[in-house]
């Protein structure tokens, strides 16, 4: 029992395959074009929500505006029915 | 990529067999060690600049090459149906493939990988680095983030728990 464990510490150390090297500079430079992409849309996303926001504003702002222009008639019907 | 290519040489010169033989003893598969050594050293070189400030960088690819090696093994480890319920199930390589092994040890060496590989992970980690990567407790305890005197009794109780489940297994 006890030569079987001393026996896995004889293990030798291997060398990686030198394609490894390879693989590890490609992956890199595929997450740097992965990461540039996604700069990309952020940039498109937030360029986006900022036209929408503003669009938003400007729609509320003319609502508000039309529902100022109108004259509060309520009052005056309901005094006419009254009468 | 964030470094000078000479950065990239010198680095991987260095740190290479590291990550690749301990990558061997956590899946003892060639194909899945090098999956591991490359996720390795692309996570170092993505953010380079974020490690400069470790005491020893050998200890971060340690540290990182264990977590990445524990993953990788979560990840592989079978999932049958309900496989939930079995909790009790270990990492089997698919195929036993270490290339530090001779073939006329390479029977006895998977028996006892496969103990090794039922082990649990802390106990796992601390008998591969003291045994097989054959570091002192004090460096073993460094890496792990543990104390010296912790690292020696997992190290004991890995023997033990190996010594229980061979017998279990009838040798």
């Amino acid at each position: 029992m006890k030569n079987t464990i001393d026996h896995i510490t004889k293990l030798n150390r291997t060398e990686p395959s030198p394609f490894i090297k390879i693989r590890i500079l490609a992956a890199l430079e595929q997450a740097e074009a992965l990461e540039k992409q996604r700069l990309q849309w952020g940039v498109v996303l937030v360029i986006f929500t900022l036209f929408f926001s503003l669009n938003l504003v400007a729609i509320t702002k003319e609502k508000q505006s039309e529902n100022d222009s109108y004259i509060e008639y309520s009052s005056i019907t309901t005094d006419w029915y009254a009468q | 990529m964030k470094d000078t290519p000479q950065d990239f040489d010198t680095v991987y010169e260095e740190h290479k067999l590291l990550v690749y033989n301990l990558a061997l003893h956590y899946c003892q598969n060639i194909t899945s060690a090098e999956d591991i050594t490359q996720d390795v050293f692309v996570k170092y070189f993505k953010n380079p600049e974020k490690f400069r400030g470790e005491a020893q960088l050998s200890t971060w690819f340690y540290r990182v090459t264990i977590n990445t090696s524990i993953d990788f093994l979560r990840k592989k480890k079978r999932k049958p149906f309900l496989g939930f319920l079995d909790l009790n199930s270990t990492y089997e390589p698919s195929h036993f493939d270490h290339p530090g092994v001779t073939i006329e040890d390479q029977e006895a060496t998977e028996r006892i990988f496969k103990a090794i590989n039922a082990l649990p992970l802390k106990q796992r980690t601390a008998l591969i680095l003291t045994k097989l990567e054959e570091k002192k407790q004090e460096e073993v305890a460094e890496i792990m983030n543990t104390t010296r005197k912790a690292v020696e009794s997992l190290v004991q109780r890995a023997k033990k728990n190996i010594e229980i489940f061979l017998a279990n297994e009838g040798f």
